[in-house]
């Protein structure tokens, strides 16, 4: 195998598994940081050094091994985003970061039976429910002008996507243990 | 032993016991700390007592964690594919149903139908009626009836309809495809940057490739956009993700002329196109940039894999040409 070949291959080898575990590494890292713009920021760069590094990355081991791997990269990069954001005021102190980042691996490591239980009990919310969750985690539009929007109050609108939270998250709950009991959906 | 306390929001708490063991208020107290980390929106105050609770319960720690992991999937959920894989229900793993003819019989009123809207037709009935436009049902199997067998990653797949149009649809995080035209048989021969499988960081400076006239092709808009993000501008927006055609690639167009020549052909008419909007793999023997877009196609001829990277504001399009399915 040729130099360029061996590389597009490598190139091509990361990509496969990053793109596989890029969504359980988003909710790993969401965990463990408050804000959307530092959960991208470090998505950003974990992917950046796990590129770089990926040569140190046994390929011939699980397939699993490389989340395990970008969970402990991520973990880290995570680390450094907090030590730039000092000053935040809604950053956890270290012994309870350390916390949430071990219950953090056992709920990402599930994230790909999340989402497709998510996919199903997105079904059941109403029709402007689903424009409401669309317009905050898909379009990101800021609950203040969105209350404008809509001539709600703001705080009307964080009761509403509590609630819908609440929903899903039970509903995602249920799912995941119909997967234990039957293996599927 | 029974404890009540009043927190500073005004709300009761009762405590069983002293071992952390919680009744109903405290647990609905607990969801509304963690709802309100999700949102953002605790005080100081209320952020001092969640991590104290985080710090003494492991189910409160659980129940944020996976608060987080439901928000922080319902992006791929919501998006215009609304699935990270086009294929996933279980009907669609059985068989896809590639070409779908309905003849309405019978019909009393002769009804016109455009693009974006929606007809019902009941057996037992003569009567055409309209209802509401919603391609949601569609979702999972848009995209294997477009020619798309699977997309993963940040790519996503725009909904039909005539509002979704290329100069209209932004997205911080995802490559969107828009399908073009379908099976069009060229006329006169095709300048592409891309036909043979491998990794392109650069497009060669040099005579492009040639899709032969003759040939019947299909086409797809592959688009990163990013909306202005604020003070946040100064970073780059990288987007990562594989997408599989039903039938093999036959030129990546990646360059802004050609984008340009080849919209005559493949190109939506109601679109104004914008420039620059080329990806950026580096032109050879450029060193200026550091960051580049990375295009592989795979060997099946059938995947590509896509590392793009685009500066808020910006635009980078790819037009994927492959072969037109035979009916």
């Amino acid at each position: 195998m040729t130099g360029e070949r061996k590389k597009t291959k490598h190139h091509e080898a990361f990509l496969r598994l990053f793109v596989h575990f890029e969504g359980n590494l988003r909710a790993f890292v969401a965990s463990l940081l408050p804000t959307w713009g530092g959960v991208d920021e470090v998505m950003q760069e974990s992917s950046l050094v796990l590129w770089q590094k990926f040569d140190q990355f046994d390929q011939q081991g699980e397939e699993s091994s490389f989340l395990d791997w970008a969970f402990m990269i991520a973990r880290y990069e995570v680390l450094k985003y907090r030590r730039r954001q000092a000053m935040d005021r809604l950053r956890f102190r270290d012994d309870v970061f350390d916390l949430l980042a071990s219950e953090a691996v056992s709920v990402a490591e599930r994230q790909d039976d999340s989402e497709r239980a998510l996919q199903w009990c997105v079904q059941n919310l109403k029709a402007r429910e689903m424009e409401l969750v669309n317009a905050v985690y898909k379009d990101g539009v800021v609950i203040k002008d969105l209350a404008v929007q809509l001539g709600r109050t703001p705080t009307a609108l964080y009761k509403t996507l509590a609630r819908i939270r609440d929903q899903l998250a039970a509903c995602v709950r249920a799912k995941l243990g119909d997967i234990e009991v039957k293996g599927e959906l | 032993m029974s404890a009540e306390t009043s927190d500073r929001a005004g709300k009761t708490r009762l405590w069983r016991d002293g071992s952390g063991g919680c009744n109903v208020a405290s647990k609905e107290r607990d969801l509304e700390l963690v709802n309100g980390y999700c949102s953002q929106s605790l005080s100081e105050g209320e952020f001092a007592e969640l991590e104290q609770r985080l710090r003494q319960s492991s189910e409160v720690r659980q129940l944020l964690v996976e608060y987080r992991a439901v928000e922080s999937a319902l992006p791929s959920v919501f998006a215009c594919s609304g699935s990270q894989s086009a294929i996933t229900t279980p009907a669609a793993k059985k068989g896809v149903i590639r070409r779908l003819r309905m003849e309405v019989l019978a019909m009393s009123v002769p009804t016109l139908v455009r693009e974006g809207q929606a007809v019902r037709a009941s057996e037992g009935s003569n009567v055409i009626t309209r209802k509401e436009y919603d391609v949601a049902v569609f979702k999972n199997t848009w995209p294997v009836n477009s020619g798309v067998l699977q997309a993963t990653g940040a790519i996503r797949f725009v909904s039909p309809g005539p509002d979704f149009l290329p100069g209209q649809l932004e997205d911080n995080k995802h490559i969107i495809v828009f399908p073009e035209r379908r099976d069009v048989e060229l006329a006169e021969p095709l300048h592409v940057d891309i036909t043979d499988p491998g990794e392109y960081i650069y497009i060669p400076n040099k005579e492009k490739e040639t899709i032969k006239a003759g040939r019947r092709l299909s086409s797809f808009l592959l688009q990163l956009r990013v909306r202005d993000r604020g003070k946040d501008n100064g970073t780059m927006v990288r987007a990562i993700g594989q997408i599989t055609f039903a039938t093999p690639i036959a030129g990546v167009i990646a360059t802004n002329y050609l984008l340009d020549e080849s919209e005559v052909i493949f190109g939506n008419s109601k679109v104004s196109y914008e420039v620059p909007r080329g990806t950026e793999p580096r032109v050879e023997g450029s060193n200026k940039r550091t960051i580049y877009d990375h295009i592989i196609l795979a060997a099946d001829q059938r995947t590509l894999i896509l590392d793009l990277q685009v500066a808020p504001k910006k635009l980078d399009q790819l037009r994927i040409l492959v072969e037109a399915e035979s009916l």
